[in-house]
């Protein structure tokens, strides 16, 4: 145990503390990424693990697929983002996975990141000694959202490698680049609703605003969707962002 | 510690504006606060490496000097520790970079007597190396000992602003007595430097502000049984001697 006293000037501290805006900006990230180790592979398995399994169950269920597909309104066929039939595992899987599912659940992880970084750590008095460092503001919220793109981009890689794993089985294997089109659509679409709760939460400060609002905006995005492709057309069809998105994997269903 | 947003004037650290150059003063300034929250998953070897990195500092020996003198453990996660502990790695996580201005709030709170000796010679040692330490505290011993200044803040400003010494000078001592016998207690009140005397069931209660010798004197004469002696807090001093007013 030593107790002698190390004698210092004023500066000698402050000196040795420069350090650039974008170390620490890349510090704080990758503290950001790694405290969230468990949490990506957890959502990317998870996720990875339920495309498999709707690839795992396409041979046996495509006959049964196109003939209740025929059977149903040609709006909900768009509104489930399919036009022309479930002709292949890449319909099958941007029905099942890539137009409803994933976006919906997998929005849910950056609304929560978003939501804990401003709001949730005033809440949990984390961030008074975060920002006892000689660290901006901007800096904060910035590395927020950067480790939250990074956190959503290798749960999308874990969940487009985990899906396409099992299709090596089938008979015609999925393409590579469709699904990772697939997965990677996910990331602008989540990215933005964690933006949005990040901006709620630093400006309202209040956890539980962050994560209500945008979670009420992307369920409402739906729903107005959904009204948007009903057989009486609504106004409230254009107000959807989510159409694009939808739209988006029919695409994949059929390249080229 | 300068996220607040003033109502009205502005404050400077070290000739910095508190809100312009708050970045300027942070890197000059290590503040535990209060109440605070460490990254759970985290051990404080982690978050002390972490924080170097904020900071630019590489050379974390006097980081571990300070753990090892405090007894913290920083091989275990922040959810495996105690609220003394956890308040260990905050004190460490405010000084291992040696600034010349140290803010601890309540740094005492939670620590055992041991450590808490070990903290008070580290900050006499801060002080003796030029460098300045601003605490709070309600534990007049802590402060006797390693203060040169006291300000007393009342309803956000600062009523009072005095050298330790003097303050010192305007202590109270509460005495309770235990007879044998029944004392009159007014008996006491009537000493000079005794500012209350009352009875509390069977025992005599007084609030001396000097002159204890007299009081003592009278005590011998009657058979006592027991006499305990208490320092009165911070707070009580104060109310004693700024009452209702600010000034």
């Amino acid at each position: 145990m030593s107790s002698e006293p190390v004698v210092v000037g004023a500066d000698e501290g402050v000196a040795a503390a420069r350090s650039s805006a974008f170390s620490r900006l890349a510090v704080l990230t990758l503290h950001l990424v790694r405290r969230q180790g468990r949490a990506m592979v957890v959502w990317g398995v998870s996720l990875g693990v339920l495309g498999a399994l709707y690839v795992a169950m396409y041979p046996s269920m495509s006959a049964q697929v196109n003939e209740y597909m025929s059977q149903l309104p040609e709006q909900y066929t768009q509104f489930l983002g399919i036009t022309g039939g479930v002709n292949s595992v890449e319909t099958w899987l941007a029905m099942e996975m890539f137009n409803i599912t994933a976006p919906l659940a997998l929005a849910f992880l950056p609304i929560l990141l978003g939501a804990r970084a401003i709001a949730g750590a005033e809440e949990r008095r984390g961030i008074d000694i975060l920002l006892g460092n000689p660290v901006p503001r901007w800096q904060v919220v910035a590395s927020a959202y950067l480790g939250m793109a990074l956190e959503l981009l290798v749960v999308a890689t874990l969940l487009a490698v985990i899906t396409w794993l099992p299709s090596l089985a089938l008979d015609a294997p999925l393409g590579v680049a469709h699904v990772a089109a697939g997965a990677l659509n996910l990331w602008p679409f989540c990215l933005f609703f964690g933006g949005l709760a990040l901006v709620v939460s630093a400006l309202v400060r209040r956890g539980a605003l962050a994560i209500g609002l945008p979670a009420a905006i992307l369920v409402a995005m739906y729903v107005i969707n959904g009204l948007g492709v009903s057989p009486r057309p609504s106004t409230v069809c254009g107000l959807s962002p989510s159409s694009t998105t939808t739209a988006r994997p029919s695409r994949m269903a059929s390249p080229g | 510690m300068t996220s607040c947003t003033p109502t009205s004037g502005k404050a400077t650290v070290f000739g910095l504006d508190s809100r312009r150059q708050s970045v300027a003063i942070r890197e000059r300034v290590g503040n535990l606060p209060g109440e605070f929250a460490l990254d759970d998953r985290l051990t404080g070897e982690e978050l002390l490496r972490f924080f170097g990195k904020l900071r630019g500092v590489d050379d974390l020996s006097y980081g571990h000097r300070l753990a090892e003198r405090l007894d913290a453990d920083l091989s275990r996660p922040m959810r495996r520790l105690s609220r003394g502990n956890k308040q260990k790695i905050g004190l460490v996580q405010a000084m291992f970079h040696r600034p010349p201005l140290l803010i601890l709030d309540e740094p005492t709170t939670g620590l055992d007597p041991l450590v808490q000796e070990a903290f008070l010679d580290i900050v006499q040692e801060t002080r003796a190396e030029g460098r300045t330490v601003f605490f709070s505290s309600h534990v007049l011993s802590e402060v006797e000992r390693v203060c040169d200044r006291i300000g007393i803040i009342r309803e956000g400003e600062l009523a009072a602003l005095e050298t330790t010494a003097s303050l010192i000078k305007k202590r109270l001592r509460r005495m309770t007595l235990r007879f044998a016998e029944p004392v009159d207690a007014s008996l006491f009140a009537a000493l000079p430097g005794v500012e209350e005397a009352r009875q509390d069931d069977e025992a005599v209660v007084l609030t001396v502000r000097q002159d204890l010798d007299r009081v003592v004197k009278l005590v011998a004469q009657f058979p006592l049984e027991d006499m305990e002696l208490d320092r009165p807090s911070l707070e009580e001093i104060f109310l004693t001697y700024y009452g209702g007013s600010s000034s």
